[in-house]
């Protein structure tokens, strides 16, 4: 008994021991700034020397001021939209793959999913040359099937300028929960599928009521996933508009950035921080609660 | 099979081991060690000194290098050149975009390059958190040798309560750059100096007579609210208010601000302003290609481009024309491009000499020859453009309403003409806006 309790301390401490490079990085990369920045929200600091306690007054100011709240309200407009729209998309794409033959269905997933693959600003940079108002492709392409009228300066608009962006977003997107959604659909027993068209189902039939309840946890865990991405948007939007014009698409990494370096709060700007990572956890907490789903073995 | 046991544990305890204290180690870039603290003197060299060698080079970071002026590369090539014998310097090139938001994190995370580039009549935000290296004892050392090297015009803009923490590298401002061919197909006399109304007038005559948009500025935060800011310059001179602005004493709500916003408006409306819808998000590349490609009149750019921008006009002449004035006088915001040092720079004394040798006569004639207008008085321009461009700057009015704070400069860059001409607030909402953030900025 002795002997087996001391070779199992071996072999924790030998487990420690190999964690201890990983726990260290992530103690400083993510532990360590999370905890300074919520203490760094409670304070006034300008980057320098001047530093003091002032409780939740930054609280208070962030939820006070109005383009802070319009800034969190555009990155949650923005992170939401294009989730749920590369959820549907995506899953909906995987279900027309599924039938596809093998090689045309590499190929299909290959296009779909190299937008994923593709750098933030590369995209971002792409499409604003595409929406350009005077030389884009987009307006270039409606003057000439004769909806000239309908061009517009997409990143100009306050009517388009979210949109635009989400839009964009779900292009990149929908790739990654296509893919997570495809392979899902794997794992289902192709007996299910043959049992169920004996019973003279269709495909459409078969997707409603046996592969989405089946996948519902992936397709939760792709919706957690993409919902991270998408909050993630602060290169998207600072390459495209910049948060401009004026502050229309102006989300909080960038409100952040101006007000810890260009006015030297930069308390104030960890308590916007906070506030944001309050509000991811809770759309993460309620999305997780909406696509709840029984996992099934077969 | 023990031994070999024993040896995997060692092995990944000294692996542990080396990855903690990486971890844990020094901050990165040259600095040998860390700084304790901001207000710790500048004792240390900047560099990790070898072990064998008795006088070591210094690593020096130049955040100064403009690539952007054909005289860039240049100049820090012979700065390299010339203190060759005692520094290594690393000449980082200037990202203007991120400009403020680079320094302050080098400043905060006490590993701030050792010259940085910023423009001297924007350095208030430095100054108040005395942030910059107090350049006065180093001017006015040998009877102020150093300090006589340069236009005391621009030498003064890098003065904030009574020290120097700024010097010029040369005068910079905002002109408009006109398509002589346009002008004449319109029939328009190129002019030298202007009224917003004969500016409009031309704008008009232009865009009916001719395929060209009249007008193009970039979107960028530091060009587009050139537009609010020279008006303002100009009215508030003609009405003798430029003091009372620039110390924010003005109300937002004074009918200054209310002209301005509506003539900007109508510049905007009369799709003056290229390429029409999209105004406000056209890029100042994009700005600039227009112009090359003869679609634009008029742009709307810094002095110190001057050489450039003709040079790549290949099919048309350019003329550089002031900014026409909504007031009876002209006024211009600009001033200079500068060069300062952070108060927490490892060793001051040698980013001091470093400053110096790039700012001396034989390094300046590289700017000035390449055509820019160099703050060190003893380097002589001969270009006429260059010369026609250094009258102008007789109306250039550092001091402005723009610089009294960072959150009233960003109400300008951000919002004051969005907010009006694209998302339509009132004239009174944007103006009532302005007004609370210049009572805020007071009351800090």
């Amino acid at each position: 008994m002795t002997a087996l309790s001391s070779q199992r301390k071996k072999m924790i401490g030998t487990g420690i021991l190999f964690m201890l490079p990983a726990l260290a990085f992530i103690a400083f990369a993510i532990f360590i700034p999370t905890i300074w920045n919520v203490v760094l929200s409670f304070q006034e600091w300008d980057g320098f020397l001047h530093r003091e306690w002032v409780g939740f007054h930054n609280y208070k100011e962030a939820l006070l001021e109005e383009n802070v709240r319009k800034s969190l309200f555009n990155s949650i407009y923005l992170a939401v939209a294009m989730t749920f729209a590369a959820l549907v998309i995506g899953t909906g794409l995987a279900g027309f793959i599924y039938r596809l033959g093998r090689r045309e269905g590499a190929i299909y997933r290959l296009i779909l999913f190299m937008p994923v693959m593709l750098p933030v600003a590369i995209i971002g940079l792409l499409f604003t040359f595409m929406y350009n108002p005077e030389m884009g492709l987009i307006n270039q392409l409606l003057r000439t099937i004769g909806l000239g009228s309908w061009a517009q300066a997409w990143l100009e608009n306050p009517d388009t300028v979210l949109l635009s962006i989400i839009i964009v977003g779900i292009w990149r997107l929908t790739g990654l929960t296509m893919m997570l959604v495809f392979a899902a659909m794997q794992n289902i027993p192709v007996s299910l599928f043959e049992s169920s068209k004996l019973e003279g189902a269709s495909y459409a039939r078969q997707f409603f009521s046996i592969v989405l309840p089946l996948i519902k946890p992936i397709v939760q865990l792709s919706a957690i996933f993409t919902l991270v991405l998408a909050f993630k948007s602060y290169d998207l939007v600072f390459v495209m508009t910049e948060g401009g014009p004026g502050i229309l698409s102006r989300t909080i990494p960038l409100q952040m950035i101006d007000t810890a370096f260009t006015y030297s709060e930069f308390g104030y700007s960890a308590a916007m921080g906070f506030l944001l990572t309050i509000a991811v956890m809770l759309i993460i907490l309620i999305t997780s609660r909406i696509l709840r789903g029984t996992s099934y073995e077969y | 099979m023990r031994s070999f046991k024993r040896s995997g544990v060692l092995g990944s305890m000294l692996l542990a081991a080396i990855l903690l204290v990486t971890a844990c180690g020094g901050k990165g870039g040259n600095a040998g060690s860390a700084i304790p603290s901001a207000e710790s003197s500048a004792e240390a060299s900047s560099s990790t000194p070898a072990a064998t060698t008795p006088a070591a080079k210094k690593n020096i970071k130049f955040y100064g290098k403009i690539v952007e002026y054909t005289s860039g590369e240049k100049m820090v090539s012979e700065l390299q050149e010339q203190l060759k014998d005692k520094y290594n310097i690393e000449g980082i090139q200037v990202d203007w975009a991120n400009l403020e938001k680079i320094i302050k994190t080098g400043i905060a995370s006490n590993t701030p390059a050792d010259i940085y580039q910023f423009w001297p009549q924007n350095m208030k935000t430095f100054a108040d958190a005395n942030q910059a290296l107090d350049l006065t004892p180093y001017l006015e050392a040998d009877n102020g040798a150093w300090k006589q090297t340069f236009n005391p015009t621009l030498l003064e803009l890098g003065k904030f309560d009574g020290k120097y923490i700024a010097v010029p590298l040369g005068s910079n401002f905002s002109v408009i750059y006109v398509n002589n061919a346009i002008f004449e197909k319109a029939g328009i006399p190129v002019p030298t100096k202007w009224t917003w109304e004969e500016f409009i007038a031309a704008s008009k005559t232009i865009k009916e007579k001719t395929d060209a948009y009249p007008f193009a500025i970039g979107k960028e935060k530091d060009i587009q609210p050139w537009l609010a800011r020279n008006g303002i310059l100009s009215l508030g001179k003609s009405e003798g208010k430029l003091e009372d602005l620039a110390a924010g004493k003005v109300p937002g709500t004074d009918p200054i601000f209310s002209k301005v916003l509506s003539n900007i408006k109508a510049l905007y409306d009369n799709q003056y302003w290229y390429p029409g819808k999209g105004a406000l998000t056209v890029s100042r590349d994009e700005a600039k290609s227009a112009f090359y490609q003869g679609k634009v009149a008029m742009l709307a750019e810094v002095s110190a481009n001057a050489g450039g921008i003709i040079a790549d006009a290949k099919d048309f002449e350019v003329s550089v024309a002031s900014w026409p004035s909504m007031g009876a006088e002209n006024a211009v915001l600009g001033g200079a491009d500068g060069l300062f040092i952070p108060a927490n720079v490892t060793d001051k004394d040698a980013a001091v000499e470093v400053l110096k040798t790039y700012l001396n006569e034989s390094i300046q004639k590289i700017h000035a020859d390449e055509g820019y207008a160099a703050a060190n008085v003893n380097v002589k321009v001969s270009d006429p453009v260059i010369q026609r461009i250094m009258e102008l700057s007789a109306d250039v009015q550092a001091k402005e309403f723009y610089n009294f704070g960072p959150k009233i400069a960003a109400f300008f860059e951000q919002e004051f003409i969005p907010n009006h001409v694209l998302v339509g607030q009132s004239e009174a909402s944007v103006l009532d806006k302005l007004e609370k953030v210049r009572l805020d900025t007071l009351n800090k």
